[in-house]
């Protein structure tokens, strides 16, 4: 059961892919661009991993590097969707600020290769709290027609369901890759909440092609 | 051991807590926008009925000025036209008997004057001229200096050029004129007084007089039981100018006021 649930994990990355392809024609680019980036990433970044724990390759220096770059995708992803000006210049600030704080961090600690528990979580803090800020201006705005119909109301569904499960798995990294059975019984948490973050998102992007 | 037992639960409950609190993120928000969609669809249902009043309005308005128009076609210049027809045919016949005198013609002149006055009034209803050329408040005093055995003042204080755009004008005068016409035929008033002013940002124009006069209810129920269509287009103007219109009355006399927002 671990193995299976660690295989969707992995597998339905491949998903959003294939709706970004599709939607390519009929889609607004200018959003298109940002998910793809983000799902390309995501996708490279799971079969990394998956083939790496595979082969027993300690695979933490592509997630360390995974974080880095989501960090910078879905700042991305924000500055397209939210034009208020200040937040823009706001975001593209602390993004760069946390982005040099956490190479420097783990520099200085040596951590490319270890479990790098603040950079996991920044990582995953930063999307989780941009999209309860993109929730937020949604309900401060009238959108044209059923909110549902609406493509980045799934996708921020979808960050803020999949950062808000991986969470607290993100917190005790450390100890979660020290022992074999937290891995066990913890890491499934973090590939269910992959898997759902990944329908949602091509649940979005499917959206997007019919906008 | 015991640590990692620890260490399960605080992630599997912290992790429930955070999907909890993340499901009630996203239903808020639906609900929210769908509450803001609901309001937005009713401002935009109150807009069109908004529209919808002031279309009607403006069909009632041109509904009336046809009405009015084919009534003095029909019943006063038809008939006048007919009598001439008739008196041709007769000047004819006398003119074959060979009975045809100048003195046939001498009432003729008359005759003409009263129709070429009535084609006027049908002009002047389809389009008062003298409100365009000399202004709102002249065009009125023009009229009710034209009133037999009433004494009219008018005062204004309007810079109609700025204030007023044509078809304001057209309305007003028209409204005016109504209720005037209508004062004189129920309330036989000895004097008019029509004053124009701005107070609060808005035009004023009040119209006071020593008839019986009336009241907004009575207003409403003399409408209502009103066969004529001079009442409607009164209110239908008013709902085009965005206008309000108040009747009241101090001591002996009446006054109506109309208060319209600048055009």
């Amino acid at each position: 059961m671990y193995r299976v649930i660690i295989d969707c994990g992995m597998l339905s990355s491949l998903i959003p892919i294939f709706f970004l392809f599709y939607s390519y024609r009929k889609a607004d680019h200018k959003m298109w661009w940002p998910l793809f980036f983000i799902s390309t990433l995501w996708m490279i970044s799971e079969i990394l991993n998956w083939t790496l724990v595979k082969f027993s390759i300690n695979n933490l220096l592509v997630f360390e590097l995974f974080g880095f770059l989501s960090m910078i995708a879905y700042g991305f992803l924000f500055y397209r969707l939210i034009s208020n000006k200040f937040f823009r210049i706001s975001l593209i600030f602390i993004i760069t600020v946390l982005e040099l704080f956490l190479i420097v961090y783990a520099w200085a600690n040596s951590l490319w290769f270890e479990g790098d528990m603040l950079n996991a979580m920044i990582s995953a803090v930063v999307p989780f709290l941009l999209s309860i800020l993109f929730f937020y201006n949604l309900m401060t705005t009238s959108i044209e027609g059923k909110l549902v119909h609406y493509p980045f109301y799934w996708v921020n569904a979808a960050i803020l369901i999949g950062f808000g499960m991986s969470f607290f798995t993100f917190i005790f990294i450390d100890q979660i890759i020290a022992s074999p059975a937290l891995t066990f019984y913890l890491w499934p948490i973090v590939s269910i909440a992959n898997i759902i973050y990944n329908i949602l998102i091509s649940k979005g992007i499917w959206q997007m092609r019919r906008v | 051991m015991a640590d990692e037992t620890s260490i399960i639960l605080i992630v599997v409950i912290g992790t429930l807590v955070i999907v909890l609190l993340t499901f009630v993120v996203i239903t808020f928000t639906v609900m929210h926008t769908r509450k803001l969609a609901k309001k937005d669809s009713e401002h935009k249902i109150t807009l069109k009925n908004k529209e919808l009043e002031l279309l009607k309005a403006t069909i009632d308005t041109q509904e009336f000025e046809r009405e009015k128009i084919a009534l003095n076609l029909h019943d006063e210049v038809g008939p006048l036209l007919s009598s001439v027809k008739f008196k041709l045919a007769k000047y004819k016949r006398d003119f074959n008997a060979g009975k045809l005198t100048e003195k046939s013609f001498s009432d003729d002149s008359s005759f003409i004057d009263t129709i070429i006055q009535n084609v006027r009034g049908v002009s002047h209803d389809l389009s008062p001229q003298h409100v365009v050329k000399f202004g709102l408040a002249k065009a009125i005093e023009t009229f009710t200096a034209g009133l037999n055995g009433v004494h009219c003042m008018v005062v204004s204080e309007l810079e109609e050029e700025k204030m007023l755009s044509k078809a304001m004008s057209r309305n007003l005068y028209c409204i005016i004129l109504e209720l005037i016409n209508n004062t004189i035929k129920h309330d036989t008033p000895t004097w008019f007084e029509i004053e124009f002013f701005i107070e609060d940002g808005l035009i004023k124009i009040r119209i006071n007089h020593d008839g019986e006069g009336l009241t907004a209810e009575s207003f409403d129920a003399f409408e209502a039981g009103s066969t004529g269509l001079g009442l409607s287009s009164v209110k239908s103007r008013m709902v085009l100018l965005s206008g309000t219109l108040s009747f009241s009355k101090i001591n002996k006399m009446s006054n109506t006021e109309i208060v319209v927002p600048f055009a």
